[in-house]
């Protein structure tokens, strides 16, 4: 699967040397709702034993912005400085890792899978580990608030950002600190958007998701260090009218530096969606 | 040292470096512009108005007035000028004072542009459908 984050990072490369076009950043309106939605078919991969995959069906876009505060799709920010070429806000949002402990299928909370483990740790094979726990099976994993500073860098071409997030709600006790670069391209009508980033994560944040302690009560404990986690987004937008456009969405992200988790089935994930979007 | 003494070459050294940035003041090329504000409404996009330049310098030179890097006009060995032009700005703008000859930059001034109404729109922070 990691010819995915290749197929990205060549759609990246692709956007570095294509013919230089200026940058739209998207404006909004202040103090007005931004709604959009987006329908048809894909699917969140967990990467997890036992974890279920997200069907996307729905993809939601919300946002609103005040001259100061916003909310964007999770997102809670209060933005302090924001000049042609710099923004810097504080930020709350949830951590996105308690996303893989959440069980949508129905035959999760009625049929509890077996648990399989040795006393060795995780070898990879190919995609797919030999020893494993279900993530059904260990204690729960609860949603983290991570708060942190924001900054963005608007050029012409391409815009990057800088993250530094730590836990605010005393979960994970951790933190994370992210660098983003984001371009947009024109082909014809096809607006391509590829987005390539790199989190590094505490031992502290890892632990707690991933990581096995005797509070997990499945007969071993295993602890993390802490990773750095490249990954790569890419968006095609096809718009059709002013309301209207044909979405396709590809993201990576990069778990191989704490695969080795028994938790851990594939040492990546993928979402994928394709659909209409319409903003209202 | 007595401290009469010492209060007198205090003095008197400021008395030097005051009169040294006179004199290096005097000899600087400058560009003064008035008004250096304009306040554009939300009807009109444009700013015009009649912009007041000055400008001197401590020996004659063949000069030209630039706006950003657009000539506004130029004098053949003057030391100093007044000129009252009718601009159209929509945003910042430089004026910049150059000798004709050599291209060199001597002095420059700005007129800043002000919105007179409230921000209406502002750029979005994270990418579009970005819930994944």
């Amino acid at each position: 699967m990691r010819y995915i984050l290749i197929i990205l990072l060549c759609s990246f490369s692709f956007a570095a040397s294509a013919k230089k076009v200026k940058m739209d950043t998207p404006k909004v309106e202040l103090g007005q709702w931004h709604l959009g939605l987006g329908v048809g078919l894909g699917v969140a991969k967990n990467p997890l034993h036992g974890g279920d995959d997200f069907p996307l069906l729905l993809l939601p876009d919300i946002a609103y912005y005040d001259e100061h505060l916003y909310f964007d799709n999770g997102q809670f920010g209060y933005t302090f400085f924001d000049e042609k070429n710099h923004a810097m806000s504080l930020i709350a949002e949830f951590n996105p890792e308690k996303r893989f402990f959440i069980f949508w299928n129905p035959s999760n909370i009625f049929l509890k899978n077996t648990i399989a483990f040795t006393e060795n740790p995780g070898q990879v094979i190919g995609d797919e580990k030999l020893d494993s726990i279900d993530s059904n099976d260990v204690a729960k994993r609860k949603w983290a608030i991570d708060s942190g500073i924001n900054y963005q860098y608007f050029n012409e071409h391409f815009t990057a950002r800088l993250n530094l997030l730590t836990d605010i709600s005393n979960t994970h006790k951790g933190w994370r600190a992210g660098v983003e670069i984001e371009h947009s391209f024109h082909i014809g009508n096809l607006i391509v958007q590829p987005v390539i980033g790199l989190w590094h994560k505490t031992a502290k944040l890892n632990n707690y998701y991933y990581g096995l302690s005797k509070k997990d009560n499945v007969g071993i404990t295993y602890k993390l260090d802490s990773m750095w986690q490249p990954y790569a987004h890419l968006q095609l937008t096809y718009p059709l009218s002013q309301t209207k456009a044909v979405l396709f969405k590809l993201s990576y992200d990069d778990y191989s530096d704490i695969s080795d988790s028994p938790l851990f089935k594939y040492d990546y994930a993928v979402n994928i969606f394709m659909g209409l979007k319409y903003i209202f | 040292m007595k401290l009469t003494t010492t209060l007198v070459i205090i003095f008197s050294l400021s008395l030097l470096l005051a009169l040294g940035e006179a004199i290096a003041k005097s000899s600087n090329p400058t560009l003064s512009v008035s008004p250096k504000v304009c306040v554009i409404s939300e009807e009109k996009q444009v700013c015009e108005l009649t912009l007041n330049f000055e400008w001197k310098l401590a020996q004659e030179q063949n000069i030209c007035l630039l706006e950003n890097d657009e000539q506004v006009k130029c004098w053949q060995k003057t030391s100093q000028a007044k000129l009252s032009y009718k601009a159209y700005v929509q945003v910042e703008t430089v004026y910049s004072l150059i000798n004709q000859q050599t291209g060199n930059k001597l002095a420059q001034t700005k007129v800043e542009i002000q919105s007179s109404h409230l921000k209406t729109q502002r750029r979005r922070l994270r990418s579009p459908w970005s819930f994944f």
